[in-house]
């Protein structure tokens, strides 16, 4: 009892000081907050209905290029990962190369390659070219993820299906997948979260998602924190949202099993 | 030599190099009937006579990354431990942060603090251009004038951003080690911090090495986007060669192929002394 009450006394002692120190240098700068004029980026009433403001949009266009490459890079990781196993000598060093150079170099440098010289040679248009870029730079991390839990299934679960007289492809289908893709969950949800704090690399192109719209609006308002916090509050509870939405699947997943 | 050779030639055709061949082709097809229509003059002298300017990117970048490795590391360690402390203070402290911090993307991160540090907690600390001008030690640390400032902040921000990560590295490794050795090091007379510095962290940074080799890698990744706040990066510079030579595939091309030298390294550089430490010590 006596050591809980000491805690206590140091846990507030230095939370007291933590937030002094954070009051002190919010306040006594020449930052003149306006909270107030925030808010309209969010939502407007007007005319007796609520209407969408810029915010909105921008999280809208920014979900749209997560859930495109989500769905991509799981297609990429999923072929990536299928060469990679192949008994092909020239796929597996496919596999083997794009895996390095991808994960090699940084999401930015790859975007400003796609974009300068991969997209106006194919004709992509930028916001193309960002989910494509996204999904190429997670596909390689997805494809080391399936490659894991396809490894972690234990090798005896091969060889005693070869010796039921199944062959190779049904023994992946009926027998490893099934294994397998419980232990790909929790790695696909990190792999969304990332997707989701690339995807606001995607600015330097113009593709109008969160973080641009939040660019234009500090160029036209010079509300320089209040927007950068209120973007990060959005992308906070977006991330959040993906991390409760896997955790609720990687519960069913274990009630099913 | 002849042996390879006859190798090659002998070599038989799987199902699966026959698809990655041909989509392969496909792609690089598509991409050259393509570029017909797209007259590009391809002009390399122009961008390699650029090679200092590459260069000074290069070691900005390095800078950038053993400032943001320094600050992400010391940081991380003093949050892991925050999170494994009995203190409900810290570890609420270090429970925020690490996950306000884990949740966000780096470039909005580093747009809010970089803004706070340069603009407001900077010319507290008296940090002005002038400082870098005088000091010779200042500017071949951290570079010339107004962007040694740039570049203190931007390495700040992103030691701060890393040690969220670091944090939860550390603090998963410390947790593997059994409660067996806090028993035993307490049972010897050891107080909380000698028993966490000198029996469990060499134990904990042994094991989650080759995270924090990983995450060291995207640390390094990551320093490309302080050329958005305008620090002169090897990005950045690959900006400057473009706007004035418009030679724009060559510098992009290079710039790629300097990280991934830089980063394909350290890779190697990694898993080599992994392998040193796995005899070692586990």
């Amino acid at each position: 009892m006596k050591k809980n009450i000491k805690q206590y006394i140091y846990s507030s002692i230095i939370l007291i000081t933590v937030f002094y120190v954070l009051y002190e240098l919010f306040s006594t700068n020449n930052y003149p907050w306006q909270w107030y004029s925030v808010w309209k980026y969010f939502a407007v009433y007007d005319e007796g209905k609520w209407w969408a403001g810029e915010f909105i949009f921008g999280m809208e266009k920014t979900i749209y290029i997560v859930l495109s490459s989500i769905l991509l890079s799981f297609l990429i990781g999923i072929i990536i990962a299928i060469a990679g196993f192949a008994k092909g000598k020239i796929a597996n060093g496919f596999a083997k190369l794009y895996v390095t150079f991808v994960r090699n170099t940084p999401v930015l440098v790859q975007i400003y390659l796609t974009y300068f010289i991969l997209a106006p040679i194919l004709g992509m248009d930028r916001f193309i070219t960002g989910i494509i870029v996204l999904s190429v730079y997670e596909g390689a991390f997805v494809s080391e993820i399936i490659r894991g839990a396809i490894e972690s299934v234990n090798r005896g679960q091969w060889e005693a299906s070869y010796s039921l007289g199944i062959n190779r492809f049904y023994t992946a289908q009926k027998v490893i997948l099934p294994q397998a893709i419980r232990l790909l969950i929790a790695p696909m949800t990190n792999v969304s979260i990332n997707l989701l704090k690339h995807s606001s690399i995607v600015s330097v192109i113009a593709v109008q998602d969160l973080t641009t719209v939040g660019r234009d609006l500090i160029s036209e308002t010079y509300l320089t924190m209040e927007i950068w916090i209120a973007i990060a509050f959005l992308y906070w509870s977006l991330s959040s949202i993906f991390a409760i939405i896997g955790r609720i699947i990687e519960k069913q997943i274990k009630w099913n099993n | 030599m002849v042996n390879i050779i006859k190798n090659i030639l002998n070599y038989k055709w799987h199902i699966s190099d026959i698809i990655t061949t041909a989509i392969l082709i496909m792609f690089i097809s598509t991409i050259l009937v393509s570029s017909i229509d797209f007259s590009y003059e391809w002009n390399w002298s122009t961008p390699l006579g650029y090679m200092d300017l590459f260069l000074i990117g290069l070691l900005n970048t390095l800078r950038l990354f053993f400032m943001s490795m320094l600050i992400g590391i010391t940081f991380g360690l003093s949050l892991a431990i925050f999170r494994i402390s009995n203190n409900h203070g810290l570890n609420l402290l270090g429970t925020v942060y690490i996950n306000f911090v884990r949740n966000i993307p780096p470039l909005v991160f580093l747009f809010i603090f970089y803004f706070f540090i340069s603009e407001q907690i900077f010319p507290k600390l008296g940090l002005t251009p002038e400082l870098f001008e005088n000091f010779t030690a200042l500017k071949w640390l951290f570079g010339e004038g107004v962007y040694g400032a740039n570049l203190i902040s931007a390495g700040i921000c992103l030691g701060l951003f890393e040690s969220a990560f670091f944090a939860e590295i550390i603090r998963g490794a410390i947790k593997s080690v059994p409660t067996g050795q806090y028993e035993a090091s307490l049972g010897l007379g050891f107080n909380y911090l000698q028993t966490i510095r000198k029996i469990i962290l060499p134990q904990a940074l042994a094991k989650c090495y080759p995270s924090l080799a990983g995450q060291s890698i995207i640390a390094l990744k990551n320093t490309s986007i302080a050329s958005l706040i305008s620090v002169k990066d090897l990005v950045f510079s690959g900006v400057e060669v473009v706007t004035s030579t418009r030679s724009i595939f060559e510098a992009w091309i290079i710039v790629a192929i300097i990280y991934f030298i830089l980063c394909f390294t350290m890779t190697k550089f990694f898993n080599y002394c992994e392998k040193k430490i796995e005899n070692k010590y586990i």
